[in-house]
Formats: structure tokens, sequence, C-alpha cells
């Protein structure tokens, strides 16, 4: 009888519904986007004004950062041996850990560590620039032991696997195995009216195309920390024949779609590149050391080159995506903290550039990674898990503070799946909402459009941030 | 004439059969196998049905193959699996253990893939390669997984390990 319950939950034609409801569901929050872009409301229902900057910057790690070596528990009388019982082998040692801020809230008591390959960050946390957010994952639904056990949760798809995870991280859609768009991406959608007249997105990638950025109606600019993407040669004297004849092909009037399609966006892509190309031309070197031989702090200062330029470009609203990737550290841990060493130097010079511009408080830099990892480990490494740490900085994010539960490291608790690997009691969607209405998205739309899961959780509208780690009147 | 001489050959091919059901699949005292047996162990649990014989059951372990054939098998049911459970991605599997107890029968539809018991899976460990060392099932999607054994040196993510996706 029990497995018959169990059975009319997964059932194929509640599957088959659920799948339909989940596609329909997709393309009806684009729908939306444009009727709402058409009538040309959209932005400034959500903002009022487009005269102040603002800017996300999301750093992907990419595999499944081990957070829980990151930060972690250091107080002498529960909290480090706690973390040395369950890390065994890839526990480090207390003397690798700095404590930073307040110890955890009554009962609790724990103090909190960050690695000591973090500065950086550290400093940030201290001045009040940056801060946690704890055990934060991808949901459907809150979550609980019993409910996995009994089968009766409701799951992000494909839960520990590496594509699944990230799909789920940067589209907030949980439930959908071909999301259209990202979070970041239907938010584009809404504040992209904010920006003036120019053919370069308002979503510039170092890292490729990615779903997090992708929309409805705005695309992704794609560049290398090296380099802008052109047509080779295209402005040389040399080529200017074949120009003429591309130009001429893509000019054509085409009776098939795709191939009208296909003309029309590769006329705006030439155009974007050019126009994003002389206005990065156009600015002033930024002042600011990068330490370039690292390839996050490298990216990071080709987003502030990006930034610097935004009054040419003439954005108001941007978002960008980063990504650092080799953190699925089945094989031994030994380079996570250069690696996470990595990661707060190039904060550190990113937030310093920031202050260079005096645009501090219009930037904030955020981090995202697939899955927090095992607190067991396999024999050298950890693997795949769920919760982990995340951090935000920037002038405007409330620092200094740790939001969301850090968990109790103690194997076998309630929120232990099995192996350390920890329900969520943030999810992605409270997480993001903060970013989103700090960006200017009015609640109702936060809640309708851009993260239609984000109800299970929390009343946006009625309440308000979900976690309030950022100033709004900032 | 004719009725002893079909006699006969229903003789020996009844002792054909026979022997042929009671041949040990492998030499390697471990993973003795009988197609009888493990139908039997497959439907030891309540209210599960076993699929019958599939390339874990016949191929995995004999002393013919190799690891990377084992693998290979394993990842051809674990595919049939899927093909059958299309909502596979749906459940809670974070690695070999849950797979392997989800293939035995406890998934809604209460079908097994792989018998209760097997010279090569325990209980805690889930699935282990024929040198005795758990079989590492990496999660690189809802329904792709990377199936790693340890090789001779029984360490994982080292140069000898054998892989399949």
């Amino acid at each position: 009888m029990k497995n018959k319950q169990k059975y009319d939950r997964v059932s194929r034609r509640r599957f088959l519904g659920q799948a339909s409801c989940s596609a329909i569901g997709s393309s009806s929050l684009l729908s939306s986007l444009i009727n709402l872009r058409l009538t040309g409301s959209l932005a400034a229902a959500d903002t009022g004004d487009g005269e102040d900057y603002k800017a996300l910057v999301c750093v992907f790690l990419a595999g499944g950062n081990d957070s829980f070596n990151m930060l972690a528990p250091v107080d002498a009388s529960q909290g480090y041996p706690e973390y040395l019982a369950a890390r065994g082998d890839v526990a480090l040692p207390e003397s690798d850990f700095t404590p930073i801020g307040d110890a955890l809230p009554s009962p609790d008591g724990r103090t909190l560590g960050l690695n000591v390959e973090m500065p950086e960050l550290k400093a940030l946390f201290d001045s009040g620039k940056a801060s946690f957010i704890n055990n934060v994952g991808t949901l459907v639904e809150p979550v609980t032991k019993l409910g996995i056990q009994n089968q009766s949760a409701s799951l992000p798809l494909g839960l520990y696997s590496h594509s699944d995870q990230q799909l789920h991280w940067q589209s907030g859609l949980p439930t959908n195995r071909s999301p259209l768009n990202g979070w970041g991406g239907r938010l584009a959608d809404l504040l992209d009216d904010l920006n003036g007249e120019s053919q370069v997105s308002m979503n510039v990638s170092l890292a490729g195309t990615n779903l997090f950025q992708s929309g409805g109606s705005t695309s992704v600019l794609s560049r290398s920390a090296s380099s802008i993407p052109e047509i080779r040669l295209w402005n040389r004297w040399v080529y200017r024949h074949k120009r003429v004849a591309q130009e001429s092909i893509l000019d054509a009037q085409y009776q098939n779609a795709f191939e009208r399609s296909f003309a029309s966006s590769k006329k705006a892509a030439i155009a974007a590149s050019a126009e994003y190309r002389a206005a990065l031309a156009s600015q002033e070197p930024i002042v600011t050391e990068f330490n370039t031989s690292n390839s996050l702090a490298g990216q990071l200062k080709a987003v502030a080159e990006t930034i610097s330029a935004r009054s040419q470009l003439s954005k108001t609203r941007q978002t960008f995506f980063v990504e650092l990737g080799g953190w699925d550290h089945h094989n031994g841990l030994d380079d996570h903290p250069a690696m996470l060493g990595q990661v707060s130097e190039a904060v550190g010079q990113f937030y310093q550039a920031m202050v260079d511009l005096e645009l501090e408080n219009q930037v904030t830099l955020f981090t995202a990674s697939d899955f927090g990892r095992t607190l067991t480990p396999n024999g050298n490494g950890t693997d795949h898990a769920w919760g982990g740490n995340q951090f935000v900085v920037g002038g405007c994010v409330d620092g200094g503070k740790f939001f969301g539960d850090y968990p109790s490291l103690d194997l076998g608790n309630e929120l232990d799946t099995g192996r350390g690997r920890f329900i969520p009691t943030t999810s992605v969607d409270q997480y993001v909402a903060d970013l989103a209405l700090w960006m200017g998205v009015a609640a109702t739309n936060v809640r309708d459009l851009v993260l239609p899961n984000l109800s299970n959780f929390h009343d946006v509208v009625g309440d308000g941030p979900p976690l309030g780690f950022m100033k709004m009147e900032g | 004439m004719r009725t002893v001489s079909a006699c006969i050959l229903l003789l020996i091919l009844g002792f054909i059969v026979l022997s042929r059901m009671t041949k040990p699949r492998s030499e390697n005292g471990r993973i003795i196998q009988e197609i009888g047996s493990i139908t039997q162990l497959g439907e030891k649990a309540e209210g599960i049905r076993f699929l019958g014989e599939n390339p874990f059951t016949s191929e995995y372990g004999d002393p013919s193959g190799n690891i990377k054939a084992d693998l290979e098998a394993f990842r051809d049911v674990v595919t049939n699996c899927q093909s059958l459970m299309k909502n596979f991605d749906v459940f809670h599997l974070p690695g070999n253990p849950e797979i392997i107890r989800f293939l035995q029968g406890a998934n809604p539809e209460n079908l097994a893939w792989i018998p209760a018991e097997h010279p090569f899976i325990k209980p805690d460990a889930g699935l282990l390669d024929r040198n005795g060392n758990p079989v590492f099932f990496h999660r690189l999607s809802g329904v792709q997984i990377e199936y790693r054994s340890a090789g001779a040196d029984g360490k994982q993510w080292t140069d000898d390990d054998i892989v399949v996706r």
C-alpha cells in the first residue's frame, strides 16, 4: 500500500502533466515578459527612474565548491571538534581558519572561521562589505529528511549531478529539464528598458553563453578576458571586398524565417562588437592592479573595464557572468585552499576597482556553485552534496554578517541525507530574490516573473526581501 | 520407432538444458551464480518483480571479461532502467549504494533489474568491481552517470582507473 502511494505520486500521467506544466510555465513566463515589454511600462513600473547604475556580477565556481572548508566552525568547545570528526582526512587544522564575525546567535553559539587563504575576503567581511549566505542550495519546496526517506518530497531534478544543478542555480526553475532562460535573463528582460539605445547587450559574459543570462528578449555579449570577439580582418583594408559582399548578403531580404533571423542576429552581433570595442577604447585604462595570471582576476578586470564604459554603452543596469572551474574535488582537496586564495585575491582586486571607479555601492558580486560537497571524505577528496555556503560582496551589502542557518556538522542530524550531504535551509530563490529586489525589480515581478518558485518559501510581496542581506536604500 | 526417437531426443534436450542451468557461470568461487537462483534472489524481497537476466546478471564479474566490460554491462542495465523509469532524475539517488537499491526494486514500480543479493554488491558500499572495491558513480547529469573503478591500485582518481560513461 505504501508503495502504491509512492507510485501515485510519480505516476506516468502525473509526470507527463507536470512536465507539460513545466514547459508551459516556462514559455508563459517569456510571453508575460514580452507582453509587458510591448506595453512599454515594465521598467518604469519597476524603478521609477533609471539614473542610478546597478550591476550584478555572478562568480560561478563550477564543479561544486567544498565550502565547509571555506567557512568552518572553529570554536574549541563544540564547532571545531564536530568539524574534525565529520571531515576526517580532509579536515584542516584549526590554525588554517581565522575566526570572523560574532558568534552565531544563541543557543548555537559557534564561532565561524574563514580559510586563511582568503585574507582579502576577510578584510571585506571585517569592513562590512561582505557577508555569507549559509547552507544555500536548489530546492523546489521546503524539504525534510523524512520527506526524502519516504519519497514524498518534491526534489530538484537531477539532484547531486553537475549539469542539472548548474541549470537550476542559473535558471531558478528546478523542476524544468530544459529551461529556456535564466533568472538573470528574465531580470534583464524586465530592466533593459532602463538602458539607453545600444546594440550591446546589458548581459556580458566572460565565460561563454550561459543559461543565467539568457532571457526572452535580451541576449548575451560573450567575450574572453583578453579579447573581444570580432570577425577576423573585418575592419582591415585587405578584407574590404569580402566585407562588402558579406554585408550585402546580410542586408538581403529573406523569405525564410531562419535565414532572416540569422542575418539580423549576425548584423546585430557585428554592430555590438564594434560599439563595444569603441566604448572600451574611449576609456582611460582602469588604475586598479589586477593579477592577470589569476584567471578569475583577469575576467573580473574585463568586467571592471566594461563597467567603466557604462556611459558610452548607455547602460544603467548590467549583469556579468564569470566562471572558475576545477572545484570538483573528488581526488583530494590539496589545491582547494589555493583556489580559495585565487577567488579571494580576484574579488579583493575587483572590489578595489569598484572603489576606484566610485561604484562600490552600485555593483554587487555574488558567488554560486553547483552544490556543496560531502562532509565525509571518499578517501582523499569529497563527493557531490547539496547545500553549501556562498558570499556576497559590495558596498550595499549588509556586511560582516551570516545569513541563513549554518548547519550543525554533526553527522546524521536532521539535515544530513548521508555523508554530510545537507538539505539546504535557504533556497537559491531566497538568495536570488534579495539581489533581484536590489537591482530594482518590483516584488510582484520577482515573484511572478523572475522567481516563480519563490512563493514556496517566502511571500516577497507581503514580507519584503527574504534574507535582507542587501541595503535596499543604497 | 518414431516415438522412441522423440523420447530420446527430448531426454537429450532436457539433459542439455539442465546441465546449462546448473553449470557455474564462473570459475571464481565468489561469483558462481545460477540463473535460477538469481531470479529467486531477485524476488526475495516481498512485492519486488525481478525483470530477469540482463547484461549485469550474465556478464558482471565473468572471468572471461574485465572491469571495463563489467561497467559497460552495468551501464546498459541502468540505461534500460532509465528508459522504463523516464523520471529517473526525480529520485533521491546520490550515489552507488542508493542507485543499487533503486535497481534492486526500491522504486515506485517495485521493479528489480539486479538481484537482491549478489557477490559484487554489499549493502552499505553498493556495487564492487572485481577487485572488491566500490565503484564510484559520478553523477554528471540527471541521467548521465560516469562509472569509475579504482583499477588495480585500489585508489580512485589515479591513472589506472577504469571509467565508463
